[in-house]
């Protein structure tokens, strides 16, 4: 399936969109008609009762109650999956704006399109999750946050935990070049390090992502600019 | 106006392809993949231990 209709395209009365109710569950008003069908096929896929909750000490604090509810689900959702989702919210008053699908991709990448228009003077968080064979750090093109005005927090949900970005202002486009050229750099010397390393196949993957990862906290926290990189670790199967 | 919004995943797999291409850069530039990275922090002066970072 890949069919990307935005759900502020539904038809609605009374400008309703998708809320969190004070249980975590996703509420669509009767009065809804859903065209969505990658955003039904979200609602519908089973939630994994069985792994560690994210807690609102995981997020930035200015996520509501609501909004820790949509991150912590959406982790439940997509832990087992091998394909990618991503969603798009304000994390202050948790209403969903877009939500994208990408099961035919082969699990490495999602992507969708945008009204830049209804996002203006709103608090915008993205999620999206990396399956589980594939890294848990952020890719190079993970930091397209840089690139948006728009979008305040950038949410990875990966097998060992979740990754966020914070970037709230206008990045130059020079610094923008510079940090992801050397988050390029990061990945391949990763590759390379982990290569002359002795020990089996999977213990090499494992090495990378640690390296890799260790590499993009230091150097994202370090830069000049007003700019976040944290990780979450979450309990789980190595 | 429309943005096109782009997630990408790194396979988790020894990606052999880049290891080797970056052999060859680190011996055209005669220098050493852990020489490179130290490079790299020493211009955001930041000291990293690669050796705590691996292990």
């Amino acid at each position: 399936m890949n069919i990307k209709t935005p759900l502020n395209k539904l038809k609605f009365i009374g400008n309703i969109l998708p809320k969190m109710d004070n249980r975590g569950a996703l509420l669509i008003p009767l009065s809804l008609k859903v065209k969505d069908l990658e955003f039904a096929h979200y609602r519908h896929i089973p939630i994994n009762w069985n792994i560690e909750a994210v807690m609102p000490k995981c997020l930035p604090k200015d996520f509501s109650k609501n909004a820790v509810k949509i991150v912590d689900m959406f982790r439940r959702k997509t832990i087992d999956l091998d394909y990618e989702i991503m969603l798009i919210f304000y994390y202050k008053t948790a209403e969903l704006l877009y939500c994208f699908v990408n099961e035919e991709s082969g699990g490495d990448e999602v992507s969708g399109q945008v009204d830049e228009e209804i996002f203006a003077g709103h608090d915008i968080a993205v999620i999206h999750n990396h399956p589980k064979n594939y890294g848990s750090s952020p890719s190079n093109e993970n930091f397209q946050i840089l690139d948006l005005t728009f979008q305040d927090y950038e949410i990875l949900s990966s097998w060992d935990g979740i990754w966020i970005i914070e970037s709230r202002e206008l990045i130059p486009i020079g610094e923008i070049r510079k940090i992801k050229y050397k988050i390029q750099q990061f990945y391949e010397y990763s590759w390379e390090i982990v290569g002359n390393m002795d020990g089996g196949k999977m213990e090499m993957i494992k090495q990378f992502d640690i390296l890799y990862g260790n590499l993009l906290l230091t150097y994202i926290n370090n830069y000049p600019l007003n700019i976040k990189l944290t990780k979450k670790v979450f309990k789980h199967e190595d | 106006m429309k943005i096109d919004l782009l997630r990408t995943a790194h396979p988790l797999e020894v990606d052999w392809k880049t290891i080797s291409k970056v052999k060859k850069k680190l011996k055209e530039e005669n220098t050493t993949s852990e020489e490179k990275i130290r490079e790299i922090f020493s211009q955001i002066d930041v000291e990293i231990d690669l050796d705590e970072m691996i292990n």
